[in-house]
C-alpha cells in the first residue's frame, strides 16, 4: 500500500491524475515490488512506470550524491558540439579553486578522457559499447569505486554524444547541461524539445564561428526560450575564452550553493 | 528510443502479474506513452509483435494511450495545452508554467 495515497488497498483503484502536478509522488508511487502487483479480481488499473528500475538507482545516486556534499552536472549534447573542449577550459579553468571530478561516457574509447586527465583532474572514461546514454547504475557503480576516493564538491558527467536518449534517463544529477554549437544551427532546440526544457543551464559553443555562419544568436536564445523561460544561457567560445567567464561564475556559485 | 527495453521490462511485469496473481492469460496490456516521453507507439507496437510473436505472449495485444503534454501556468493558475512545444500559458501568456503529465511511459491497465 502506498503511504501516501493509501492506493494499493483491495478494490481501491487509483488514478494517477488524482496526483496532478506532483510528480515527485507520482515517481514514489509506482513500485516494482511484487505485493503492489497483487492485483484484487475485478480491478486491473495499474501505474506501473517502465523507467523504475534506473529511477530508482537515480534517487539513490542523488541522495548518495547530497549526503556526501557533492554537486553533480550532467552534460548533454550531440556529438561534436565541443563539449570535450569546453571541460578541458573548464576544468584548467577551477580546479585550483574547487575539488572537480569527471565521469565520461562514450560508446568507446577513452580519447575524451586522456584528453581531460591532461588537466591534472580525475576522471574515469564509462564506455556504453552498445548503449547511447549513461543510465543511473552505470554512474551508481562509480560514486563509490572512484568518485568516493576524491571527496569532490563538483561531479561532471560528459554524457555520451546524443540529444534524445540522455535527456530520459535520470542519472540522479544535480542538473542537466545542454550544450548546442553555433554550427548546429539555431532550431536544435525545437528539434530535441525534452532536452532544453529540462535544462538547469544552456551553453552555446563555438561563438568563434558565428562570422562564417548563417546563425543568428537573439533566433537562437528565442528558441530556448519557447521551451525554457529560466536556464541562464552562455553564449561562448571555449577556443578564444570569450564568454567563458559567466559561465565558470554561474557553475562555480551553484556548486557553493548545493542548490540548482 | 529504446522501445525494444521498454517491451522486455513490459513483459518481464506480466510476467510477475500473471504469477503473482495466477492468471492462466492476460489479454491485453495498455501502455500510457507520455507526449514528452521520447517513446515512439510504432516502434513500440512493433517491438512487442517481434518479440512475442512466438512466445506464450503473442496473443496479448498492446494498446497505446497518448498522455498530453499539458501545463498548468504559475501565475494564473489555469492548465492549457502544449502547442508545437512552446510552453506558454494559453490565457495569459506568462512562461511561468509547470507540466502536468506528458512524461514517462507506465503499463497503465490490462485485461484478463
Amino acid at each position: 500500500m502506498c503511504k501516501d495515497c493509501g492506493c494499493g488497498l483491495n478494490g481501491l483503484s487509483h488514478n494517477y491524475n488524482d496526483h496532478g502536478a506532483d510528480q515527485e509522488h507520482r515517481h514514489r508511487h509506482y513500485h516494482h515490488h511484487r505485493e503492489d502487483q497483487q492485483i484484487p479480481q475485478d480491478q486491473k488499473k495499474l501505474m506501473i512506470s517502465l523507467m523504475q528500475a534506473n529511477d530508482d538507482v537515480a534517487q539513490a545516486n542523488r541522495l548518495w550524491l547530497r549526503n556526501h556534499n557533492i554537486t553533480a552536472f550532467n552534460i548533454i549534447s550531440s556529438p561534436g558540439s565541443g563539449k570535450t573542449l569546453l571541460l578541458e577550459k573548464t576544468l584548467t579553468a577551477l580546479k585550483n579553486n574547487l575539488s572537480i571530478v569527471v565521469l565520461v561516457g562514450d560508446q568507446c574509447t577513452e580519447n575524451d578522457a586522456s584528453r581531460l586527465q591532461k588537466t591534472g583532474v580525475p576522471v574515469k572514461q564509462i564506455n556504453t559499447i552498445s548503449t547511447c546514454h549513461l543510465d543511473a547504475p552505470m554512474i551508481a557503480k562509480e560514486l563509490e569505486a572512484f568518485v568516493h576516493d576524491y571527496e569532490p564538491e563538483i561531479l561532471l558527467i560528459e554524457n555520451v554524444g546524443n540529444l534524445v536518449c540522455p535527456a530520459s534517463f535520470d542519472l540522479g544529477e544535480t542538473a542537466k547541461i545542454a550544450v548546442l554549437s553555433t554550427t548546429e544551427g539555431e532550431d536544435k532546440p525545437q528539434k530535441y524539445p525534452l532536452l532544453f526544457r529540462e535544462a538547469s543551464a544552456v551553453v552555446i559553443t563555438k561563438m568563434d564561428l558565428v562570422p562564417y555562419l548563417d546563425w543568428s544568436l537573439p533566433k537562437a536564445i528565442e528558441n530556448i526560450r519557447r521551451l525554457n523561460s529560466r536556464a541562464p544561457i552562455f553564449a561562448l567560445s571555449a577556443k578564444s575564452g570569450e564568454g567563458t567567464e559567466d559561465w565558470l561564475t554561474w557553475l562555480t556559485r551553484e556548486s557553493k550553493a548545493k542548490v540548482v | 528510443m529504446h522501445e525494444i527495453k521498454f517491451v522486455a521490462e513490459i513483459l518481464k511485469n506480466l510476467e510477475e502479474i500473471k504469477l503473482i496473481n495466477n492468471f492462466t492469460a492476460i489479454k491485453s496490456v495498455e501502455i500510457l506513452i507520455g507526449e514528452f516521453s521520447g517513446v515512439d507507439e510504432r516502434a513500440l507496437v512493433a517491438s512487442f509483435q517481434m518479440a512475442t510473436h512466438d512466445s506464450i505472449w503473442r496473443d496479448t495485444e498492446l494498446k497505446c494511450v497518448l498522455d498530453p503534454l499539458k501545463i498548468t501556468c504559475q501565475e494564473c493558475g489555469k492548465t492549457s495545452k502544449v502547442i508545437d512545444f512552446d510552453f506558454i500559458c494559453s490565457y495569459c501568456k506568462s512562461r511561468e508554467v509547470r507540466e502536468i503529465g506528458g512524461k514517462g511511459i507506465f503499463i497503465q491497465s490490462i485485461s484478463i
